[in-house]
């Protein structure tokens, strides 16, 4: 059955997305969290600007009127042992929390 | 080319294969081009982005799962599985899925018996083993107990990441010390070694495209000024795995992580290949221009014979047409409504054999035994069927944007310039953080233009 995928990771059609759109969720952060795209194995470098241009077309506004959803690290897939071989504290020790992540609400 | 062939195991079937060969690429040769398959509908994936970004060529390697097969040499009895349980997804499973996937639509755990919650507490026991797939590494295979290194390089004053036109070129006009990062093992990124395969190969090819010609010199004079250059330090094979405002970095190459700090971060990054919408568009055999470089350079990809497509507009289209020639392949160019209409080029085109569709448009593809068999296009209205096995989708790369995200640069959605771009091309400049290249929206040539007058 031939389908028309928008993102290849979480299995979202173009189809799926617009109707998510049509039942309601008209923000790129609510439609990432309810169809799933951007939030499988490569966090939407196969779909985010896909999508977020689809919703500006049917939203009907400019696509500069679409915001980025919130990108953290990493932005590979680390094992845990990499992680863990990690010397963490002297950085801690330095690092300030960037301002994004105080913006977003959970 | 190696003589003698050694031998890896696909699921219980031996596969010979050259010594040079990465696993996917000897698979492919095999036309076991099925790597894996999607979560929900069962659909078949292969080889796509070779760049460590898609999870279609993870696969079960000697018993430990996720390994990515596409960047693996090949080492004889190498024993090669999918790891999404590979009978579940014979073909009348996936029919099955494809077909009845509708009646499970998106979010549907979202709406449906979410009360009252002993119904609730029932759907999720029965719901939660099926959102993952896979068996853990088996016992004697897992290397869990090599130590990994970490690294600390302390503080820096510039780090480039993406040693490209713009990467090389920033990394030579900076007035302090530099680390110059990229993915490839040599300055000068995917597009200098599909170059260079394409002048070594095919020299009068590139003669005829005169801005390729001049974008392989380029990146050939700029990539040996930066190895001669005192000031500047290139560290092959490592990617950015994340960015922590304001100037900390994590990096990763095949020693472990490494984290830094750095005064001035210029990202070089360049795009990601897009993938245009169409019926079956994640078929095996479609892919982007960058992966085909990495995957002929890189990877021992071989094409030779191989029945091809290069669809849209653009530096890649031709570059990829070339490279693929060059390779050995058989290449129908079709030029979108985008694609210039330059005489020369498309004497070039004749001249090399390369079959020509102007005007066009994708309607589909069509697979047999799970990758491409055929791209369905309309040319100025008319509608064709081309056969092949491999397709190259070449439109504007998607810019770079989630490390310049986590930098704080402050992004807009451009269609004109690919994706999410900064707001202001001058960031670059002022700040402690510049995005410079594709990753800034600008086209291949684009950069060549910016740098050389």
């Amino acid at each position: 059955m031939s389908k028309c995928i928008l993102c290849r990771c979480e299995d979202v059609t173009l189809a799926e997305f617009r109707k998510a759109y049509a039942d309601g969720f008209q923000e790129l952060e609510s439609l990432k969290r309810f169809t799933g795209v951007g939030t499988g194995f490569c966090q939407g470098k196969g779909c985010l600007v896909e999508s977020a241009l689809e919703l500006a077309s049917l939203r009907g506004v400019a696509p500069g009127d679409i915001p980025l959803t919130n990108i953290r690290p990493p932005v590979l897939p680390l094992t845990f042992g990499e992680l863990a071989s990690l010397d963490i504290p002297p950085l801690i020790g330095e690092l300030e929390l960037p301002d994004h992540d105080t913006e977003v609400s959970p | 080319m190696p003589e003698t062939p050694i031998t890896i195991q696909f699921e219980g079937k031996a596969v010979p294969c050259r010594i040079d060969a990465t696993v996917a690429a000897a698979l492919w040769e095999h036309g076991l081009r099925v790597l894996s398959h999607s979560p929900k509908y069962g659909r078949p994936r292969g080889l796509l982005c070779a760049r460590g970004h898609c999870m279609n060529c993870l696969m079960r390697v000697d018993g430990v799962p996720n390994v990515r097969t596409c960047h693996l040499p090949v080492a004889d009895g190498l024993r090669i599985e999918r790891q999404d349980s590979g009978a579940f997804y014979a073909p009348p499973m996936q029919k099955l899925l494809n077909t009845t996937g509708h009646l499970l639509p998106v979010g549907f755990y979202y709406k449906w018996f979410t009360r009252p919650a002993a119904v609730s507490n029932c759907f999720m026991k029965g719901i939660r083993p099926m959102t993952g797939v896979g068996r853990l590494p088996e016992r004697e295979n897992w290397n869990g107990d090599s130590p990994f290194e970490s690294r600390d390089f302390g503080r820096l004053g510039t780090v480039v990441i993406g040693a490209g036109v713009a990467g090389m070129t920033a990394a030579l006009e900076a007035d302090d010390d530099v680390l110059l990062v990229d993915d490839h093992p040599d300055p000068g990124g995917q597009r200098r070694a599909a170059l260079d395969r394409i002048a070594l190969n095919t020299p009068d090819v590139l003669a005829g495209l005169t801005d390729l010609d001049r974008l392989h010199r380029d990146l050939g004079s700029l990539a040996s000024r930066v190895e001669d250059h005192d000031g500047i330090r290139f560290l092959p094979n490592t990617t950015l795995v994340g960015a922590w405002q304001p100037d900390m970095l994590l990096l990763r190459n095949e020693a472990g992580l490494i984290q830094l700090r750095a005064r001035r971060v210029v990202w070089a990054a360049g795009a990601f290949d897009a993938m245009p919408l169409f019926e079956d568009n994640d078929l095996p055999g479609l892919i982007g221009p960058r992966a085909l470089y990495r995957l002929l350079t890189r990877d021992g990809l071989t094409v030779r014979g191989l029945k091809t497509v290069v669809w849209g507009h653009g530096a890649d289209l031709w570059a990829s047409a070339s490279l693929l020639h060059a390779s050995g392949a058989q290449v129908t160019l079709a030029l979108d409504d985008r694609a210039s209409s330059d005489g020369a080029l498309l004497e070039t085109a004749h001249r090399f054999g390369w079959a020509l569709q102007t005007n066009t448009d994708i309607v589909a593809a069509s697979g047999r035994d799970g990758s491409l068999d055929h791209l369905e296009l309309t040319s100025n209205g008319a509608r064709h069927e081309i056969p092949c096995e491999l397709a190259v989708l070449c439109v504007h790369g998607k810019p770079t944007y989630d490390v310049p995200y986590q930098l704080g640069v402050d992004l807009v959605l451009d269609p004109e310039r690919g994706g999410f771009v900064p707001r202001r091309a001058d960031t670059a400049a002022t700040g402690s953080v510049s995005v410079v290249g594709e990753a800034a929206g600008m086209g291949p040539l684009d950069v060549l233009s910016e740098v050389s007058p």
